[in-house]
């Protein structure tokens, strides 16, 4: 059976290497290439006609762009709307990313959790240096739970800190177990089919509803990944109550 | 008088559609935003967990002290991705009591 991890292998296309490091083109590269490809075509068709009433692209890109302004206002307010081209530049990235991971042959970057864990580490290095521009030094008052006694503190501002800064390693870690998990998954399953003969058919039902389970995960875990990190920059935009 | 009166009734019926439609899109909208939130809280207990019990270990290996700070780290860990889980539950729960009160409101109204 083939091994269902093997799809994740990194292999390197165009080996370039600078300084000892090596940053050679690689599949996970060319598919990134792709993701954004797709993601700026979306866009551009949906602008390049631009009418009142709104054609199929244009439709498509203003109800992405709609969703995520919504999303971003209600959970961070409405001076977070400068952030909107951001948020849905990552948004549009991770969605497409996860769902192009379910085409045959493709290759799915956030499999990865280097990939994910850098998307996360930048969000959250950014929304920490907003939260000083923004509060000054008033911004570690996060971890300062108000209305609690001293000798409270001393246990519960250690919790709040690790609380804190687990939170771009929970965001990385949850986008990526769930697209490797579902795709070594259908591997497994794949395998099963095969291996079974004639009663293969039973696993390649079971794998015929959990693509289509896994399109809903694609873009639920795209849509999850956006909203926390609009979350996480409400406490950055606003002081802690 | 018979036009008027067939108005009047595609009027109610559609006025029924749209109510009944409503309920519905909400139903859908409630059960989608749900499972959301579940996938969102499940990996919060686990990370917070290992990530305790890690930067323990770490610091254990830096200070020599192995394994006091890892079980005080593993304590904390937990703590914090509980303390992560109740305040995204908090929020959604605050929401929706005001809408169940809103609900209640509305329905005292008609």
């Amino acid at each position: 059976m083939a091994n269902p991890l093997q799809q994740f292998e990194i292999v390197p296309k165009i080996p370039l290497e600078v300084g000892g490091y090596d940053i050679s083109f690689t599949n996970s590269s060319i598919w990134m290439v792709v993701v954004l490809t797709l993601a700026a075509g979306i866009m551009f068709l949906g602008v390049r006609k631009m009418s009142l009433v709104p054609g199929r692209w244009q439709n498509l890109a203003e109800l992405l762009y709609e969703t995520i302004e919504e999303t971003l206002v209600s959970s961070a307010g409405a001076e977070a709307r400068k952030f909107v081209p951001i948020m849905l530049t990552v948004f549009l990235f991770i969605l497409l990313a996860n769902l192009v991971g379910l085409v045959p042959y493709s290759f799915t970057v956030t499999s990865h959790i280097i990939v994910t864990l850098a998307m996360a580490l930048v969000g959250f290095s950014a929304i920490v240096i907003i939260g000083f521009i923004k509060q000054g030094p008033g911004f570690l008052k996060m971890f300062m739970p108000s209305g609690v006694p001293i000798p409270m503190l001393i246990l519960l501002v250690p919790i709040e800190i690790v609380s804190f800064f687990i939170r771009p390693i929970t965001l990385s870690v949850r986008l990526f177990a769930n697209m490797m998990a579902g795709h070594v998954l259908l591997k497994v399953f794949a395998g099963f089919v095969i291996s079974l003969g004639v009663f293969g058919i039973v696993p390649l039902i079971g794998i015929v509803a959990m693509t289509a389970l896994e399109v809903l995960i694609a873009v639920l875990q795209a849509y999850v990944f956006t909203v926390l990190i609009c979350v996480y920059l409400n406490d950055a935009l606003h002081a802690h109550h | 008088m018979s036009d008027e009166l067939e108005e009047q009734k595609l009027d109610a019926r559609l006025e029924q559609l749209r109510r009944e439609r409503q309920i519905r899109d909400e139903a859908t909208r409630t059960a989608g935003r749900a499972m959301g939130i579940g996938f969102r809280i499940g990996i919060e207990l686990v990370v917070g967990v290992a990530v305790g019990a890690a930067i323990g270990w770490a610091l254990d290996d830096w200070l020599g002290t192995r394994p006091w700070i890892m079980i005080v780290g593993f304590l904390l860990g937990f703590a914090a991705g509980l303390r992560n889980v109740f305040r995204s539950v908090e929020k959604y729960d605050r929401k929706w009591t005001e809408a169940e009160a809103a609900d209640k409101r509305q329905g005292k109204d008609e």
